[in-house]
């Protein structure tokens, strides 16, 4: 495929070796001329001096054939006139962008980019990812060294669709009710199933309390 | 009216001197604080006409007042900012009227093509010159 990317900084240029490794044809236009000599030392002929928004200078970068523009400047207003010129202008099919103000994400799909990539976005996914979601409990210590906790059933619970009798509780503990997600109390047997959002209210030795916690909470 | 003007330039003076003489309130927005000088004393002294941002923040439009705004005039020397910046009033805030300047003809054509109401100093201003020059 031919690729132009607007924006030779370090998105672009790493981009720009991953798609040539991968054996597209790709061109950069970067409007710093020393970024530009970078990239023509490190790449070839493949990169023009020049605003990636101005119809000229898309028109040299051979746009109007693109598959794909990528835009990856610092600045979104620069992404956006760049995106929308492809598009309108050179009808490229596929138009893609960082964004760099996550905000803007609603507006640019809004004005049909097609692909919009927020950092913030992409490195918040992530790291919810890799946070297990721990279950919200309250805890409330009782007499004898005890403490009582009401869970709720987060999604992604290993517990969900099991019968209660069916749980490995830790030792020293007693689920006493289970409440579903509208208030209503479950009737309270081995054979109860544990659903999504209930909240089960348990008294456990204190020590017990956080593996009671990690047995509900949902697993990676 | 409610007008906000993004560009303390000369079109940007120009339009909100005008507009403010004809009675209407008049909020003005540029990243410079000395470009509001172009100003009257009375307009700059009037609490919420001027505001030092460039105007490209959701958030700097919000606190200018674009949620009540009838008229969003983006006349900054920044292509890519008054077009983003109009086209975020029209179609995130629903303004009424937005207009917005885009020096570049070819690019000033394609957004009126998107319905975004663009004009073109360059193309007007070169216009009236070869006119003036071969009447």
């Amino acid at each position: 495929m031919y690729i132009v990317v607007v924006g030779g900084g370090r998105v672009g240029f790493y981009l720009a070796r991953a798609l040539f490794n991968a054996g597209h044809e790709v061109f950069i236009v970067e409007r710093n001329s020393r970024r530009v000599d970078e990239l023509v030392a490190q790449f070839g002929n493949v990169a023009i001096k020049g605003d990636g928004s101005e119809p000229i200078i898309q028109m040299a970068a051979g746009v109007a054939r693109a598959d794909i523009l990528i835009a990856t400047t610092g600045a979104d207003e620069d992404n956006l006139a760049a995106c929308q010129l492809a598009k309108h202008r050179f009808n490229v099919p596929r138009t893609v962008t960082l964004i760099n103000i996550p905000e803007d994400e609603r507006l640019f799909e809004i004005l049909g980019v097609d692909v919009v990539l927020s950092s913030t976005q992409l490195i918040l996914g992530a790291i919810e990812g890799e946070l297990p979601a721990h279950a919200a409990a309250h805890v409330l210590p009782v007499r004898g060294d005890r403490e009582a906790a009401a869970i709720e059933v987060p999604p992604g619970s290993p517990i969900i669709g099991r019968r209660l009798g069916a749980i490995a509780l830790p030792p020293e503990t007693f689920i006493v009710a289970v409440i579903d997600r509208n208030g209503e109390l479950k009737e309270l047997n081995d054979d109860t199933e544990v659903e999504v959002y209930d909240e089960i209210v348990a008294l456990a030795a204190s020590d017990q309390a956080e593996a009671l916690l990690e047995i509900v909470s949902a697993r990676r | 009216m409610n007008v906000i003007v993004m560009g303390c330039g000369r079109i940007g003076t120009q339009i909100a001197i005008t507009l403010w003489r004809e009675g209407h309130r008049v909020t003005v927005l540029d990243p410079v604080p000395e470009s509001f000088l172009s100003l009257p004393m009375e307009l700059r002294e009037t609490e919420g006409s001027t505001i030092v941002c460039d105007g490209i923040l959701e958030e700097e439009l919000i606190h200018a007042g674009i949620k009540e705004a009838d008229v969003f005039v983006a006349v900054s020397n920044r292509d890519n900012r008054n077009a983003m910046a109009a086209q975020r009033a029209k179609h995130i805030f629903n303004v009424p009227h937005v207009v917005c300047r885009v020096g570049d003809v070819e690019r000033q054509e394609m957004y009126n093509k998107l319905g975004l109401a663009a004009i073109s100093p360059t193309k007007i201003t070169s216009a009236l010159i070869l006119e003036a020059v071969f009447p």
